[in-house]
């Protein structure tokens, strides 16, 4: 094994392109394994954890990464365990994500539903306590799915 | 080669390929353990002649491995 291919790049090539690697691809049927270079011009290192503002306004958030961060055991120096830990939560998140985000019209049309069923139905006669308690659930939900969707829309 | 790379002195030059030489003994590696290799100081005089930048690679270590088939 011998590293007899490369590249070679003059200053004036590295001044323009200061951000060049070279990668060794997988070589499949050669003996030589495709060098690729590339030049990358906004190389900004590992991607950061991120979070969505609007996921704060979905209840049940909170307590969800509480006790996700909680739940999370990692050995080691502070700043690994909590580098990991992130890492960790953003994959979890990821998921929560999907579940609790996504087509949120169709999740604000169907409580939409809901609350002029029970509209209707307190026009007709009193609500019984459970109902009410759903009304003001459902009510609830619809304001705070309302603001993610503008947030995200 | 190298007058070639004179006359584009000034410009920007990307060099690559099987150059079939290495820099030093480090980049070649036989299976069987020993370390034979001969390295020209030619190959690396043509680099820093030539105000080249070896540029380090990436991913996997050696990108040539038809030693390996040789040895």
């Amino acid at each position: 094994m011998s590293m007899i291919d490369r590249f070679l790049l003059s200053e004036d090539w590295c001044a323009q392109w200061p951000n060049c690697f070279q990668v060794a691809l997988l070589r499949g049927l050669s003996d030589h394994c495709p060098l690729q270079l590339s030049i990358d011009k906004e190389n900004w290192g590992p991607r950061s954890t991120r979070m969505l503002k609007c996921w704060q306004d979905i209840s049940g958030y909170r307590q969800f990464v509480k006790e996700k961060w909680n739940f999370l055991n990692v050995d080691g120096w502070g700043g690994f365990v909590f580098k990991e830990k992130l890492k960790l939560l953003k994959s979890t998140l990821k998921e929560w994500h999907s579940v609790h985000v996504q087509n949120i019209p169709g999740r604000i049309a169907s409580l939409k539903t809901r609350l002029s069923d029970l509209d209707d139905k307190a026009v007709e006669d009193e609500l019984m306590v459970e109902e009410l308690e759903e009304l003001r659930g459902v009510s609830h939900d619809l304001h705070s799915l309302s603001r993610v969707n503008t947030s995200i829309s | 080669m190298s007058v070639r790379l004179q006359l584009l002195s000034g410009t920007k030059v990307c060099v690559c390929g099987y150059f079939n030489e290495i820099r030093s003994a480090e980049e070649r590696r036989s299976l069987r353990g020993e370390g034979v290799a001969t390295v020209t100081q030619f190959f690396n005089s043509f680099i820093v002649d030539n105000g080249l930048i070896d540029l380090p690679l990436c991913g996997r270590r050696f990108a040539g491995i038809r030693e390996m088939v040789l040895v």
